[in-house]
């Protein structure tokens, strides 16, 4: 009995698909892909680009919603910023919470450490491995401290994962892995109809079950943050506009759409959008909670450069300032 | 030789039974479909994120670092890009052709190495300085394929050809969004 996880994935020759037979071969190396595909399908839950002043002499921290997996998976995070003076102390640190609040949000710290800076002006990148997000979180955090002397600039968090080998166990995704005990005992077990549906559902489950980011636009957390919209009018006004890439898509998909956004005072309703340029918009309260809601695009294009051009709004009441904080949309194959 | 296969998830059933699906009955063509959903899985590029940021409304803004996770199998990519304008604004107007760059480490780090790609322009005449406002346009980097460039131009970007994903890290600048599609796959898959 054994749960082999290949390291790459496994390709059938093709002289093995003619007129293939219904022996072990090529069965087993499609099932096997099922454990590869369990560790090593590792799209970005989370990859933002933030945006912040430049330049910061201070702490920043950034909330960004999820939709992690059902399984309760291992993320590996990558944090890039630069600090203008060499050799510098920041603290990192990844949070997660299961109920979002605002600020009064009550986080359980995933890891925290002084990682000193590289060159002055120069890229530092901080890799914290293997941390688990359990199905439950609503929300990342990532914060990071003032350099003892200069400043920094923040420039992006990256989230995917990287799961441990799979077991034999019953994950609630859907997902199944494969031991080739089942084909390889002593009597030559039979080449059973589950086997073959085994490598659809699982497959299935977990394209299903790891979301991936299709927009993003996340900005520092804190009171008077740089991208707002104030004033003594009312103004409501587009953003830059941004392509998703939904390779070898056709037709339409269904993003899982979800907001961060606070007002100054006033009334929330509707004071942010996510939108298709040309076609179907989702509006959202700036409530200072997790906003959710679904948007619905049609693709442009085809074969791999298959897309969408995505741009959000926002706007505030009469005297107000709205503050836009996440704006994050999540595709799910098959929706 | 073996092709990379284009799987509309859209068109799939994502819950019934393989043996359910519209498939012809011999078992061979069954086992196909079985060998052909985990491959396809793994094989199909992820979602390129429209990461959409304040690039241009500082001169320390302006470049941006990120990583892209990258599918297996995956050999090169372009990128899309948005530059967005201050309509009412009458300076800084930016010369034609005017110029995002990318780096990565899959393309190479030497000068000559460094991908150009051209800005969307400004929509209205008047529109002067970058910044992130609501004019804006996207436009595709470029398809020449060149993994050898004798100077800085206009081409594809390149990726690692592997068995497993892996993270790139890249570098543009003066952008207002920014998103990676892998444009082309290995020919071979079982080059692997």
């Amino acid at each position: 009995m054994a749960i082999v996880t290949p390291a790459g994935v496994g390709i059938v020759p093709q002289w093995q698909m003619l007129l293939p037979q219904m022996v072990a071969q090529p069965l087993q190396t499609a099932l096997r892909n099922l454990n590869y595909l369990h560790k090593y399908h590792q799209p970005a839950l989370v990859t933002a680009c933030v945006t912040s002043d430049p330049l910061l002499t201070r702490a920043s921290e950034y909330h960004v919603p999820i939709i992690p997996s059902a399984d309760g998976l291992r993320y590996t995070f990558e944090t890039r910023f630069v600090c203008s003076n060499a050799t510098q102390t920041v603290n990192v640190s990844l949070d997660y919470c299961t109920t979002y609040a605002g600020g009064a949000t009550v986080w359980t710290n995933l890891t925290a450490n002084n990682v000193i800076t590289g060159g002055a002006g120069t890229l530092t990148t901080r890799t914290d491995a293997n941390l688990t997000i359990p199905a439950t979180a609503v929300a990342l955090r990532w914060t990071l401290t003032a350099p003892g002397a200069g400043s920094r600039t923040d420039h992006h968090l990256l989230c995917y994962p990287t799961p441990s080998d799979a077991t034999a166990t019953a994950y609630a995704s859907g997902f199944r892995c494969f031991d080739d005990g089942l084909f390889l005992d002593a009597d030559d077990a039979p080449v059973h109809t589950e086997w073959l549906n085994r490598c659809k559902s699982s497959a299935s489950a977990v394209l299903r079950d790891r979301k991936q980011m299709a927009f993003s636009f996340v900005q520092e957390y804190r009171t008077d943050p740089r991208i707002i919209r104030s004033g003594a009018t009312a103004i409501y006004s587009a953003r830059p506009i941004g392509r998703a890439f939904f390779p070898n898509q056709a037709a339409t998909a269904t993003l899982d759409v979800r907001v961060i956004a606070g007002v100054s005072a006033g009334t929330t309703a509707g004071l942010v959008s996510l939108a298709q340029v040309g076609g179907a918009k989702t509006a959202f309260a700036a409530s200072g909670n997790i906003e959710s809601g679904t948007l619905v695009v049609q693709f442009d294009g085809k074969g791999l450069l298959t897309g969408a051009d995505l741009q959000f709004s926002f706007g505030n009441t009469a005297g107000n300032t709205t503050r836009p904080f996440a704006i994050v949309a999540f595709y799910t194959p098959g929706t | 030789m073996r092709l990379p296969v284009a799987r509309n998830w859209k068109a799939q059933s994502m819950t019934a039974s393989i043996t359910e699906d519209a498939t012809p009955p011999a078992a061979a063509a069954l086992l196909l479909q079985s060998i052909a959903w985990p491959e396809d899985a793994a094989l199909t590029p992820y979602v390129g994120c429209a990461h959409v940021f304040d690039g241009l409304t500082s001169t320390y803004l302006q470049t941006r670092y990120l990583g892209v996770v990258v599918a297996p199998g995956a050999e090169h990519a372009r990128a899309a890009l948005g530059s967005s304008w201050y309509v009412w604004g009458v300076i800084g107007i930016p010369s034609a052709p005017y110029l995002h760059t990318i780096v990565t480490t899959a393309s190479g780090a030497a000068a000559a190495d460094v991908i150009k790609a051209d800005a969307a322009t400004p929509l209205q005449k008047g529109s002067g300085a970058a910044t992130f406002s609501s004019e804006s346009g996207v436009v595709l980097s470029s398809d020449e394929k060149d993994d050898a460039p004798a100077t800085s131009k206009r081409r594809r970007i390149e990726l690692q050809t592997l068995s497993a994903p892996y993270v790139e890290p890249m570098k543009v600048t003066e952008c207002s969004s920014f998103s990676v599609a892998v444009s082309h796959q290995v020919a071979d898959l079982e080059l692997l």
